[in-house]
């Protein structure tokens, strides 16, 4: 009969600590929010560059990405001394992006600059 | 004296002669009726990281198949969201022309993206998105069901009917509607000056000048999305062969075509047109070019041997020929007549 109680009571025991250990598991999945950055810039002299930058913070959960935290996101997309520029971004949980459009004087045509996260943990 | 009304008379003819078959008869034998039009952009071999095309796109507007493709990619992507697509192969953009009935054409589209990665990470080797649009002949406007204009076809203009400045190039109402904040796109410039002095070339064939270039005004846009939000400025420009009034090659990267299939904002650069380019640069070739974006690659039209490439045609000669004796003839006719 002790024996049966005992053997009830260990069993009980071990279903209890393996469910908080699950459960532990759970909440304590290896994820993090490290910081992301990318950047990608073009310099000809001191009056005539081209910047796309952007900086963010992501949720990474065991080694996987899962989103960027958009409102930790800030980015730069300018240029100076060109003919012309035209900025464009994203930033949403999935992708995030600066790029810009500029056109050099002394060339014929148009390029593209464009940094984006996530890039270290994509 | 006496000759004056005639010689007047003589170079007005010839100005007629001269100019209307160039401009209309070209244009309207031009059979469209199955025409295609195939326009490319090419991606070097050894292309880099940053060297991308990103086309946003629209799920709840994309067609049926290309959409599963995506979502099937993305596990718990929300079926309503815009998606970017980097693209780092090969984009093709093709127009074919259906039947045509009551002076509107069925017009497919068809976008080809090679070597996509969705929001930079999850690989596709291939995606294509198709669809149909009904297009006014005679308003040079696409339509919808209840015939509100949808904005102008990007691979064709009249050569005797260009849009005027201000007039609609891609209504922008569609997106507006999501939520979008931005205007119409409407044209801006149509000039036949820019590059008038270079030789233009495609994956198709060289063209020469004459062009008709037309831009688009520039548009601001800025769209919430639930998690965020995407801004960019809108600004087309397209280079049209000018006795075809088919498309050499342009820059767009919102068309009434790309908001029909879904794409709500693309890109347009042809990355090996831009190193081709450069290497004519290098070799100090002047007074020829390759322009950086959607340039033709294919196409069944015959293009008319007329102002636009090198000779005149057989029938131009004789006419000049006979000309050059009239003209003769009318300056030394006074002198013969004098001596009578």
């Amino acid at each position: 009969m002790g024996y049966k109680i005992l053997f009830g009571v260990l069993l009980l025991g071990g279903l209890l600590i393996s469910l908080v250990n699950a459960a532990g598991s759970v909440s304590t999945q290896s994820c993090w929010t490290p910081w992301d950055h990318n950047s990608d810039v073009r310099q000809w002299n001191q009056n005539e560059w081209v910047w796309t930058g952007i900086h963010g913070k992501v949720v990474v959960c065991n080694g996987k990405f899962q989103r960027i935290i958009t409102d930790t996101v800030y980015g730069t997309a300018t240029a100076k001394g060109m003919e012309w520029y035209r900025p464009e971004h994203r930033v949403t949980s999935s992708y995030a992006y600066y790029k810009v459009v500029y056109k050099r004087y002394s060339e014929t045509y148009p390029s593209t600059a464009i940094a984006d996260i996530p890039n270290y943990w994509g | 004296m006496k000759n004056r009304p005639l010689l007047s008379l003589f170079i007005i003819s010839q100005l007629v002669t001269l100019s209307s078959p160039a401009l209309s008869s070209d244009y309207t034998t031009l059979n469209m009726d199955g025409v295609y039009l195939k326009y490319a952009l090419l991606a070097p071999n050894n292309t880099q990281g940053h060297d991308v095309n990103i086309f946003e796109v629209y799920l709840p507007r994309m067609p049926e198949r290309p959409r599963s493709l995506i979502l099937g990619r993305l596990n718990g992507t929300e079926p309503d969201e815009l998606v970017s697509l980097v693209v780092r192969g090969d984009v093709f953009l093709t127009f074919r022309i259906l039947s045509i009935q009551n002076e509107t054409a069925l017009v497919n589209t068809t976008l080809e993206l090679t070597n996509v990665w969705i929001y930079n990470r999850y690989y596709l080797r291939r995606i294509v998105l198709s669809t149909i649009l009904t297009l006014d002949l005679k308003r040079m406007q696409y339509i919808d069901d209840n015939g509100s204009l949808l904005g102008r076809p990007t691979f064709l203009v009249s050569p005797v009917d260009l849009p005027p400045k201000n007039s609609l190039l891609v209504n922008m109402s569609g997106v507006k509607k999501l939520g979008a904040i931005t205007r119409d796109i409407l044209v801006g410039n149509v000039s036949y000056s820019p590059l008038e002095d270079a030789k233009l070339h495609t994956y198709y064939r060289t063209f020469e000048p004459p062009y008709i270039y037309i831009s688009s005004s520039q548009v601001p846009f800025y769209w919430k999305l639930s998690d965020g939000y995407y801004s960019t400025t809108i600004w087309n420009y397209y280079v049209y062969d000018f006795d075809t009034g088919v498309l050499i090659t342009g820059l767009f990267d919102v068309t009434p075509e790309l908001l029909a299939l879904g794409v709500i904002n693309g890109d347009s650069y042809d990355y090996l047109a831009a190193k081709k380019m450069d290497e004519l640069q290098k070799k100090g070739i002047r007074h020829e070019l390759w322009n950086p974006g959607f340039n033709l690659y294919d196409t069944n039209i015959k293009f008319p041997e007329t102002s636009s490439t090198a000779t005149p045609s057989t029938g131009m000669r004789y006419f000049f020929t006979v000309s050059l004796v009239v003209l003769l003839l009318t300056a030394i006719s006074p002198w013969r007549w004098r001596r009578g």
